[in-house]
């Protein structure tokens, strides 16, 4: 039971850390894509990528993490949350660069050309 | 609930997650999708693009989902595959990681296709606006959006 409720903060600290981060990126992510007139019909798609993009690569994490056994001490749990979260930053943080690669590859193809 | 049985209900459960959640995925970006490619310009490329990125989702996530095995160096026949309950868990959670591993490649892929889309419509339309003759409607950079 304890394994499944420490299992359950994981997931919940996950959830918590896509959202921060889709909320801290998403508004600058828009306003970046709507100034050029030339991309901004693709900006939903963009920015609903990004989000389903930041979600994807958290499951992915939690999906591999088994649960703890029910035997550990409080600290010990702690230190299993920890130790798991540090595979989800390293996922978000490499999934997240790969976005920006993009957005990057997409202003270096489509920057060039100004609204008339 | 036996060994078999868990292997039957957990095969065919995730295959159908994956596949549905490739679904989801896909009919949540239709909106922002459609939005992206209907345009006079490259109607038909967008027409493609919108029909072709349901399958696309669909068969990469399930191309994630039968990437994974169950058989390795410890199991190498049906039977000691199914007397271990462990392994039958960390194949399916393999099989959910991998399928969704998949799903985010495919999305990057497709933001990718999608950039050479744009460019290729801006240079339909630039082209069209620097030689009128050869404008074939009455193309302003309003036509794309």
């Amino acid at each position: 039971m304890a394994g499944l409720i420490v299992w359950s903060v994981l997931v919940a600290l996950t959830a918590v850390l896509c959202i921060v981060v889709v909320c801290a990126l998403r508004r600058p992510m828009d306003e970046l894509l709507k100034a050029n007139s030339y991309i901004s019909p693709a900006r939903s798609f963009y920015l609903r990528g990004f989000t389903i993009l930041v979600f994807l690569a958290a499951l992915a994490t939690i999906c591999k993490t088994d649960m703890p056994s029910g035997d550990k001490e409080f600290l010990e749990y702690v230190w299993w949350v920890v130790a798991a979260l540090q595979t989800t930053f390293w996922s978000l943080s490499f999934w997240l660069i790969g976005y920006v690669a993009i957005l990057t590859l997409l202003f270096v193809v489509l920057g060039r050309y100004h609204d008339q | 609930m036996t060994n078999e049985q868990y292997l039957y209900v957990s095969y065919f459960a995730a295959a159908v997650g994956g596949a549905g959640l490739a679904a989801l995925t896909a009919m949540v970006l239709a909106g922002p999708l459609r939005k992206a490619t209907k345009t006079q310009i490259l109607p038909q490329l967008g027409k493609l693009l919108r029909r072709a990125f349901p399958s696309w989702l669909v068969l990469t996530a399930l191309l994630g989902f039968i990437s994974v095995t169950y058989f390795d160096c410890a199991h190498h026949t049906y039977a000691e595959i199914v007397a271990d309950r462990a392994h039958l868990i960390d194949k399916t959670q393999e099989q959910v990681f991998q399928m969704t591993i998949f799903l985010a490649v495919a999305l990057i892929t497709y933001a990718v296709v999608l950039i050479a889309f744009l460019w290729a419509r801006t240079q339909q339309l630039r082209a069209r606006i620097e030689n009128p003759r050869e404008n074939l409607g009455n193309c302003s950079t309003n036509d794309i959006r």
